[in-house]
């Protein structure tokens, strides 16, 4: 047998059977061949490499397409980037269905036709991982019209057209009834709701939930058994039957949560656990990806940052969500760029009227290092976020001050030095300490930080929308 | 101080060294371990010993070569944890891979590069495969399931492609090449 480029791609694939594989390693002992095969081997790289980014940056633009692009940022997006506008996720979508016509047409000899809409779409399919799908194919860009969703396996987050976003992990069964109305047969969902879809509601086979403007998780067994776990703001829980009967709601407030189940005659309070949340409600908060040295923690009740020790992880945590600045807030950094350590305030503040949200990214390592063992606390991380960051805040005196707006409302940020600020003379020097890279695109964050004696903490303030989007 | 300052400096060069390094490490990784996401995983772990071990690394010697040494051993160890009853690269064949590898390094951002602008004139249905294959991480058999095909066809079709691809590569390296002689 012959070792030919499609044997290659398929070793490479991991899908050649023992023989080929025995082939293959037979080959590669000539050094002509291992050069062929390593050139190969960096073709697949590379693809996948480049594949994935595409995939980041335009479910980034999808997200950012659902509710509409601004303009403060158009400086520091790529020429081609600045060719979307608002609406252009219809496009994406159409040129996803010529994509998959195409591909019927490639492979198959009877093209099926694109089945027409049969009522108006409600949400757009923004971001997918992993996602299997038991009722019927989707891809990131797709419009989801009223109807049942029956996700097998994976994350998806859905834009609905109110601004609110709601993702889903499988095994789930999600039924939209319309823009604001929902039912979670079963499966996990995770809900972030602004002002402008407030009164959103999601049915469960025990409870409704009717959001006040807030971010809350519903999880429901198979069984119907429904736990309701409010994040930040406050719903409004009833039995389903009780609803129906026009009996007063229960209100949940953030920090608490509650169950029952399907016969149940009351809803009881739980102790607030959000680990069962803490694969989805990243996604719907805005986390589109994070390497495996970043973690997502879900703030609870009393929660005090400094407590999270982690000498493995650089800790995200989500603080606040559509913060509509009354006036202009001092940062750090404003523009992509690296910065060793954050020295100086830049000049320019973020102007008041924008709507933003806010994430603290901390690394905490267990127990009390001096100078000498810091080597045994550091991480290198990075996470891509669905919205451009407009500020990072660095120095403790910033991030003291803008706690009370931007903080986790339940927050006790604590009085201690916490930033990544030069803590000693000789660290003005351009040390390579605590590098923080701002991508170009302001999606992605690249941190490389070390702590010693000190936790270090930055905040990352996102722009949700700007004022002519207001 | 003094200490202190030297310290800084070494971690500002790992990190310049291991962004220089990281896309040679993980075509190395992706060749020899089936999976994706265990390549994945093993590529951060090998970033993690490197930075540990940072102060053993000779900077008279190139750091891709010591960096792909890790990743050898790291790669071994996954061997043995995973008990396979395939077969896996011989010792042997992960050294030579290393040093072909870290032969082509020096051209490789130019490669990646010159992919980005192929890729932009792929046409749709091929992007569409490559996506299916890379970001949807589908076998060719759930390829084929998908879109109504052949495992065979998809095989082939995701061949030529990767040759369309490498093939343009190749024309606007050497296009840079002649175009830089004049």
């Amino acid at each position: 047998m012959e070792v030919t480029d499609e044997l290659l791609d398929w070793f490479l694939d991991g899908a050649a059977s023992n023989d080929e594989t025995a082939l293959v390693h037979a080959w590669l002992t000539l050094p002509a061949n291992m050069e062929q095969f390593a050139m190969r081997a960096a073709v697949h790289a590379d693809l996948r490499r480049s594949l994935h980014r595409r995939k980041i940056q335009q479910e980034a633009l999808a997200v950012c397409d659902e509710n509409g692009s601004g303009g403060a940022f158009e400086d520091g997006v790529e020429p081609a980037r600045r060719q979307f506008k608002r609406g252009a996720y219809v496009l994406v979508a159409g040129a996803l269905a010529t994509a998959a016509a195409l591909m019927i047409a490639f492979f198959g000899p009877d093209p099926a036709p694109i089945p027409e809409p049969s009522a108006p779409p409600v949400a757009t399919l923004v971001y997918e991982s992993y996602a299997l799908w038991s009722d019927q194919e989707r891809s990131v860009g797709d419009a989801i019209e009223p109807g049942v969703l029956q996700l097998e396996v994976g994350i998806v987050r859905l834009n609905f057209s109110n601004g609110a976003a709601v993702s889903l992990q499988g095994p789930a069964e999600f039924e939209l009834m319309s823009g604001a109305h929902t039912r979670l047969h079963s499966g996990i969902l995770t809900a972030s709701i602004p002002a402008s879809a407030i009164g959103f509601e999601v049915e469960t086979p025990a409870i409704d939930v009717v959001d006040l403007g807030t971010a809350f998780g519903v999880s429901v067994g198979t069984d119907g058994e429904t736990d309701v776990c409010v994040f930040e703001g406050e719903v409004e829980v009833s039995l389903s039957d009780d609803r129906k009967r026009g009996d007063t709601p229960r209100l949940v407030r953030e920090g608490n949560a509650v169950r029952s189940r399907p016969e149940a005659d009351s809803i009881h309070s739980v102790n607030y656990a959000t680990e069962r949340f803490e694969d989805a409600w990243p996604v719907t908060s805005g986390v589109l990806q994070a390497t495996g040295l970043m973690k997502f923690v879900s703030p609870g009740p009393d929660f005090v940052p400094g407590r999270y020790e982690d000498s493995e992880h650089i800790l995200v945590f989500p603080e606040r969500s559509h913060v509509v600045l009354a006036s202009d807030i001092d940062v750090n950094v404003t523009e992509p760029g690296q910065y060793a350590r954050v020295r100086r305030q830049h000049k320019r503040p973020i102007a008041a009227g924008q709507t933003v949200r806010s994430y603290l990214i901390q690394l905490n390592p267990v127990g009390e290092f001096s100078r000498e063992e810091s080597d045994g606390a550091r991480v290198i991380g990075q996470i891509t976020i669905d919205r451009p960051i407009v500020g990072l805040i660095g120095r403790t005196t910033l991030l003291t001050r803008t706690d009370a707006l931007l903080g986790h409302p339940l927050g006790n940020y604590g009085k201690a030095r916490r930033g990544i600020e030069p803590r000693r003379p000789e660290d003005l020097s351009d040390s390579g300490r605590d590098i923080v890279t701002l991508s170009r695109d302001r999606r992605t964050l690249s941190l490389d930080l070390s702590a010693s004696s000190a936790v270090d903490q930055i905040r990352v303030i996102v722009a949700e929308s700007t004022p002519s989007e207001l | 101080m003094n200490q202190n300052f030297d310290e800084n400096v070494r971690r500002q060069k790992f990190t310049q060294c291991w962004l220089t390094a990281e896309p040679s490490v993980s075509a190395y990784v992706f060749a020899t371990i089936s999976g994706f996401h265990d390549a994945e995983d093993l590529v951060q772990q090998i970033a993690q010993e490197a930075a540990r071990r940072f102060e053993q690394y000779d900077s008279n010697r190139p750091f891709l070569g010591w960096v792909l040494w890790i990743a050898r051993s790291r790669v071994i160890d996954s061997y043995r944890r995973r008990k396979r009853d395939h077969l896996v690269f011989s010792d042997d064949l992960l050294e030579l891979l290393g040093q072909a590898i870290a032969e082509r390094a020096p051209e490789r951002s130019h490669r990646r590069e010159a992919l980005e602008h192929c890729l932009e004139g792929l046409p749709e249905q091929s992007r569409r495969l490559l996506n299916l294959r890379y970001v949807e991480e589908l076998s060719s058999v759930h390829i084929a399931e998908s879109v109504g095909s052949t495992t065979g066809s998809v095989r082939v079709l995701l061949t030529r492609i990767r040759n369309a691809v490498a093939d343009c590569v190749r024309r606007r390296l050497a296009m840079e090449d002649h175009g830089g002689s004049h």
